[in-house]
């Protein structure tokens, strides 16, 4: 039995693993609540609904942890993402998520205890809430015990993110219990401070909250008692942050990879024998969980996915995630890829208490199958890592690999190289059969009309 | 700005107050008081669109149907 690292804040339970299946305690302080929810069919409605991750009731024994009340089984999900990593629609399909079950769950005398984006998670279908003990019964009278984790998980970083520049959503890796108010206030271009829902979620809360702080910290007491907060002005404050989520909007700006396909080199026969080698890949092996690394806008996750598999697709640039994901989240057959913005040579490290609560990307590895096409030469040449390097990290992610070598005539290795003179990293067919040959096996290898070569390998010793 | 908090204050001085709820999150003193008078405003939004749904039902039934039933 393995305790979830990221599942110790809520007294009410925990998450924890065995036997290969996931499950979820419900220790002793959070049963009133669990059978508030289950004897009044909630869990059934948001599970229907599609909002919340299903469950069943189990009873497993001595394998839950001591303390355990009622245990549940969850599905067990095909890879977990963070904020940082997801396109800027993902998270405001996330906040979302959360405003559609609080509509839902405020009528019905309950609500969600916390608003947290990381209880939000894909399960390869859609975005569905995880943490079912989130739910539970609404104070009366009491303001949302969760509106301030909205704000400072939901709507600053995507206030920020559509306002003051995408790339601020790699905030969230340094503040993983949500952004500070007032920096995100601070943050904001002058006029977008004062759009009115903004206003008051963002500028006049984090005034509120500086003033509370700084009377408590000069011990004077602000409040003994709660102010009240009608069901009516609760719904009200919640269809106002539904307003002001959907008000933010990110016009997305095409930079270079979104269009690729218009100004790359190679032709149009070239792309269809990658295609298809790409799909003849997937269909021999048949994979359950595929990384497309440095996958631009996705066109060969696309092809990767209708076997079937899910895939994960991680690019660098925001918008073509962005593009990805409102492609694949459109698209019913295509509902099977997640899209995650990740530089590849920074990626995900281990983050929160004890460098344990959030996962490196390495942690979330391996994959059944990698696809890195058209990426290693980027990984050489622009960000000046040596091919040992990567072809180690490879075999630290995945079972098997399908690389593309870009060989150094090629025109976008050419480009790359415009203005090194010649100081550069190794970067050949040799120098990369060599590296890539002390991690993996070739199994097989097919040259394209455009002389860029496609390396299908197992790793050593698996 | 400063006028803004006067008012913002003052409603909640008139709102009144219960006990505290249990939480395992921080509610935060500041997030509470902003939500009162957020709440106080929305209350009347709520109850003037429900007001105003009303009004457009009513005057919908009395006049709208009639071009229905012309086509009909």
């Amino acid at each position: 039995m393995n305790v979830n690292a990221a599942s110790f804040r809520d007294p009410f339970g925990c998450v924890f693993s065995a036997q290969g299946k996931i499950y979820r305690s419900v220790f002793q302080p959070g049963v009133k609540e669990f059978e508030a929810a289950r004897d009044e069919g909630i869990f059934r409605e948001l599970i229907d609904a599609g909002l919340l991750l299903s469950h069943k009731e189990v009873q497993i024994g001595s394998l839950a942890p001591e303390g355990t009340v009622y245990c549940l089984n969850h599905p067990k999900l095909p890879m977990i993402s963070y904020p940082w990593e997801w396109s800027f629609s993902m998270l405001k399909d996330a906040a979302l998520l959360h405003l559609d079950i609080m509509d839902m769950l405020l009528p019905r005398g309950f609500w969600l205890r916390d608003a947290n984006a990381f209880n939000v998670q894909f399960d390869g279908r859609g975005l569905r809430l995880i943490d079912t003990l989130s739910v539970g019964r609404r104070v009366p009278e009491s303001p949302w015990v969760a509106y301030s984790q909205f704000c400072s998980h939901f709507l600053a970083p995507l206030a920020l993110a559509a306002y003051c520049d995408i790339r601020t959503l790699s905030l969230w890796r340094n503040y993983i219990d949500g952004y500070p108010l007032d920096l995100a206030v601070r943050m904001l271009p002058f006029w977008k401070r004062y759009r009115p829902r903004l206003f008051m979620h963002l500028g006049l809360h984090a005034r509120f909250q500086d003033l509370a702080d700084r009377k408590e910290d000069m011990k004077k007491a602000t409040l003994k008692k709660m102010p009240k907060v009608s069901d009516r002005g609760l719904i009200g404050i919640v269809r106002s942050l539904r307003h002001a989520v959907n008000g933010v909007t990110w016009k997305r700006k095409s930079r270079i990879w979104e269009e690729y396909k218009n100004i790359r080199t190679y032709q149009t026969d070239d792309v269809a024998q990658k295609s298809e080698y790409v799909e003849k890949v997937v269909n021999q092996l048949a994979p359950k969980i595929i990384w497309d690394m440095g996958a631009n806008t996705g066109e060969f996750s696309i092809i990767a996915a209708k076997g079937g598999a899910f895939v994960v697709s991680i690019d660098g640039d925001a918008a073509c995630t962005e593009y990805l994901y409102q492609k694949s989240f459109k698209e019913e057959c295509l509902r099977n890829i997640l899209p995650l913005t990740m530089d590849l040579a920074n990626p995900t490290p281990p983050l929160g208490w004890n460098s344990e609560e959030r996962l490196s990307l390495r942690d979330r590895a391996p994959a059944d199958l990698t696809l890195a096409l058209a990426l290693i030469h980027h990984l050489v040449l622009s960000s000046c890592v040596p091919l040992g390097y990567i072809a180690k990290w490879f075999a630290s992610i995945s079972n098997y690999l399908l690389v593309e070598f870009v060989p150094p005539s090629d025109p976008m290795v050419k480009k790359l190289l415009k203005n090194r003179r010649g100081e550069h990293l190794p970067y050949d067919l040799e120098a990369f059969r060599l590296s890539f040959g002390n991690f993996f096996d070739f199994v097989d290898e097919r040259a394209l009309n455009n002389k860029r070569i496609l390396f299908f390998c197992k790793r050593k010793g698996r | 700005m400063g006028k803004i908090m006067i008012l913002a204050l003052t409603v909640v001085l008139l709102l009144g107050v219960s006990d505290r709820a249990y939480a395992y999150l921080d509610p935060a003193t500041g997030s509470m008081i902003v939500q009162a008078v957020l709440a106080a405003i929305a209350a009347v939004s709520v109850t003037v669109g429900v007001f105003w749904r009303r009004l457009k039902d009513f005057f919908g039934r009395h006049f709208g149907h009639r071009n229905n039933r012309d086509e009909e």
